[in-house]
C-alpha cells in the first residue's frame, strides 16, 4: 500500500452526464462559469477549441469522449485544472455537467482492469468515483486515434 | 536624470495581419508575407506569376473554393486560395498557441490572435509552399523545418 492510500487527501469531484469522477485539489485551479468555446483547425483529439478568461486563451478539452465515450453532453461550467507538460504546467478548460464538489477521503489504489488513467478511488455517498491521471487520460484519448483535420466546424461565418 | 516624473511606456511593436475565410473559419496571415491579394478569376498560376495555387481548404477543411480570393505570398511562387478576405488589422501581440494543441497545428500557426473576445489562428505560410512543393515537386522551392515535420505529423499521427 502506498503512501497516497493511506492518508485522507482532498479531491474535487465533478459530474460528467450520470457519473462523476475526481482530481485531486492541487490539479485544480478553479470552477469557471460557461464561456464561448472557440473553434478553429486542428488534429489534436479532445479538443473543442479554446476559450478566454481574464485575458488568457485555454484549450477546451472534452473528457467525456475517453471516459463516457460520448461526447453528446450539456456542459454547464469549466472547470479549470493544470496539465503538466515537461517543465511547465498549462491551465486547461475541462467541460463538467454542474456544480463540483470538494471531499475528503483515502484514495484506494486502481485495479489492475481500470484503465491507465485511474489513479485510484474514492468511496463518496455509497459510490466508487475514478481519481483521474489527466496526463494518462491525455495520452489514452490521443491513442484513441485523432480527428480528421478541420474535422472542427467554425462558430463564426463569413 | 529623467526629465518627467515616470517613463514613458514602451511602445509595442505592430504588426499588419490580414483577415480571411477558410469554410466557417476565420484566420490570419502577416500582411508582409503577401506580394498581393486578387480575385480568383480562374487564371492558370503562370498567368500571374506564381508557380503553384494551393486551396486553403486542402489544409483546414471545407469545400474547396468557388471564386474566391487569392493571396499570393511573397518569395515563394504560390498562391492560396481562400473563400473571402476580411480586413487588414494591426496587432501587437501573438499568443502562443497552448501546448495542449500537440497536432500538426503545431506547426500550422504561428500562434493566436486576439481581435477583441474573437480568437484567431495566425497561419505559418510556409506551410502552404510545404503543400506545393508535396504537391508539384518540380515547379516549387522546397520548404524545410517545421512546417515540412507538421505535415509529415499530419500525414502520420502519433
Amino acid at each position: 500500500m502506498n503512501a497516497a492510500s493511506t492518508h485522507a487527501q482532498s479531491f474535487v469531484l465533478f459530474p460528467l452526464g450520470e457519473r462523476r469522477f475526481a482530481l485531486p485539489t492541487g490539479d485544480v485551479l478553479e470552477l469557471s462559469r460557461p464561456g464561448r468555446v472557440q473553434e478553429f483547425p486542428h488534429t489534436t483529439p479532445g479538443l473543442d477549441g479554446v476559450l478566454v478568461r481574464r485575458g488568457r486563451i485555454l484549450p477546451v478539452w472534452d473528457v467525456a469522449r475517453t471516459l463516457l465515450g460520448s461526447n453528446a453532453l450539456v456542459y454547464k461550467l469549466y472547470l479549470l485544472a493544470w496539465r503538466k507538460f515537461d517543465a511547465a504546467r498549462e491551465c486547461t478548460a475541462i467541460q463538467v455537467s454542474g456544480e463540483c464538489q470538494l471531499v475528503h477521503g483515502e484514495m484506494q489504489p486502481p485495479s489492475d482492469q481500470q484503465p491507465a488513467y485511474v489513479r485510484g478511488s474514492l468511496w463518496v455517498e455509497a459510490e466508487s468515483v475514478q481519481v483521474l491521471d489527466l496526463e494518462m487520460l491525455a495520452a489514452a484519448q490521443h491513442a484513441d486515434g485523432s480527428q480528421p483535420r478541420g474535422a472542427v466546424a467554425g462558430k463564426e461565418k463569413p | 536624470m529623467r526629465r518627467f516624473g515616470r517613463s514613458l511606456p514602451a511602445s509595442r511593436p505592430v504588426e499588419a495581419v490580414i483577415l480571411f475565410w477558410v469554410g466557417l473559419h476565420r484566420l490570419a496571415i502577416s500582411a508582409s508575407e503577401l506580394r498581393e491579394i486578387r480575385n480568383d478569376r480562374g487564371l492558370a498560376p503562370a498567368e500571374f506569376g506564381c508557380a503553384a495555387i494551393v486551396p486553403a481548404s486542402a489544409l483546414f477543411g471545407g469545400a474547396p473554393p468557388q471564386g474566391g480570393r487569392l493571396l499570393v505570398l511573397r518569395h515563394s511562387g504560390v498562391a492560396v486560395s481562400v473563400d473571402g478576405v476580411d480586413r487588414l488589422i494591426e496587432i501587437t501581440a501573438v499568443y502562443v498557441l497552448p501546448r495542449a494543441f500537440r497536432g500538426a497545428e503545431r506547426c500550422w500557426y504561428r500562434g493566436l490572435v486576439l481581435l477583441g473576445d474573437a480568437v484567431i489562428p495566425l497561419v505559418n505560410p510556409e506551410v502552404f509552399v510545404v503543400h506545393a512543393e508535396l504537391a508539384e515537386p518540380q515547379v516549387v522551392p522546397a520548404a524545410s523545418g517545421c512546417a515540412v515535420q507538421g505535415w509529415a505529423q499530419e500525414a502520420n499521427p502519433v
